[in-house]
């Protein structure tokens, strides 16, 4: 299920809009993963706040947006564009690679609630193809 | 002595991507499953906040059944293409546009709606209400249950579609509750 280059246009052509509201869908997405998953919350006990909305929860979704937006230029080649990251999430964050799936699933929730019109499906196809390749190159590390 | 099973963040306990729930148990002298007040549990029934109840009833009675299924169902087919397999004999699902615009894809999707509100109306008794429309999706349709999931998330993006802000955590995490005890129940009779 790799990337053709009809779900790279797709995913750059509706990036070019949400890029405008990242650090806003990226608080939006990640307070909705919280409430919604709250096992979750066991990565963020080192916040004084996991609040939605909150100073934290707003930045590390800058956080968030700010790597996706490094997979978007990097579309090419995820798993070397994404190398530094993977270690990251490997060694030191040691995220489950399960909530790759379940933040995607917010994120897509956030886009269909912010662009109801332009997240047709085949948009939801590519984002969906391509959430799970960053998924996969994010995981590239950990063993 | 009485055992009891420490649940520090009950809430926390339920995984609502596959809705199970992790139960608080108390094991009395009697044997018997009881809450920690002490009263006595059907161990089978799902728990409803009344947020949860009345969020559930709210978006049905707003939902207009033959827009959302057909939507559902569409992107469910596009998403996920592997589950046209179930509908062979739908004509033509050859893109996006097609199965966006097929009338049976249309109509199977309002009926899919349709057997969803027969859950709405029986929140209290969902794996009684679906024992047959799980025996036909097992042994009549074969349908692979997870695809159940699939049809499910798709359903969760169109409704956050229409309902936008409204949209909130809160709101998905009640609707997620509710299609997961719905896909549960419609997985019972499998074997």
């Amino acid at each position: 299920m790799s990337l053709n280059s009809k779900d790279k246009a797709a995913v750059k052509a509706l990036w070019g809009k949400i890029a405008k509201s990242a650090d806003v869908i990226g608080s939006e997405a990640l307070s909705r993963m919280l409430v919604v998953y709250p096992q979750t919350k066991t990565y963020f006990t080192h916040w004084p706040d996991m609040s939605p909305g909150s100073e934290p929860v707003k930045a590390h979704g800058k956080k968030v947006m700010g790597g996706l937006g490094l997979a978007v230029s990097k579309i090419d080649d995820l798993t070397t564009g994404l190398m530094e990251l993977s270690e990251k999430h490997a060694f030191t964050l040691r995220v489950d690679p399960s909530n790759f799936k379940v933040l995607s699933h917010c994120i897509l929730v956030e886009l269909a609630t912010i662009f109801p019109k332009e997240f047709t499906p085949e948009e939801h196809l590519s984002y969906d193809k391509f959430f799970a390749a960053v998924a996969r190159a994010l995981s590239e590390k950990y063993r | 002595m009485t055992q009891y099973t420490l649940q520090a963040h009950r809430p926390s306990n339920r995984c609502l991507w596959e809705g199970r729930r992790v139960a608080l148990k108390v094991a009395s002298g009697a044997g018997d499953l009881q809450t920690c007040t002490g009263k006595p549990r059907d161990s089978k029934m799902v728990e409803w906040t009344d947020f949860e109840r009345a969020t559930i009833v709210d978006i049905f009675s707003k939902m207009q059944y033959e827009v959302v299924g057909p939507a559902a169902l569409a992107r469910c087919l596009i998403v996920y293409p592997w589950t046209q397999r179930y509908f062979g004999n739908f004509g033509n699902l050859y893109n996006a546009a097609a199965i966006s615009g097929n009338p049976m894809v249309a109509k199977h999707g309002t009926t899919i709606l349709h057997g969803l509100d027969r859950a709405v109306k029986n929140m209290d008794n969902i794996k009684a209400t679906y024992a047959e429309l799980s025996v036909l999706h097992s042994e009549k349709l074969h349908v692979d249950p997870d695809n159940f999931k699939l049809l499910s998330d798709c359903l969760t993006i169109v409704v956050a579609a229409q309902l936008g802000k409204d949209f909130t955590g809160e709101v998905q995490a009640a609707f997620q509750k509710f299609l997961a005890v719905v896909v549960s129940a419609l997985g019972r009779q499998y074997h």
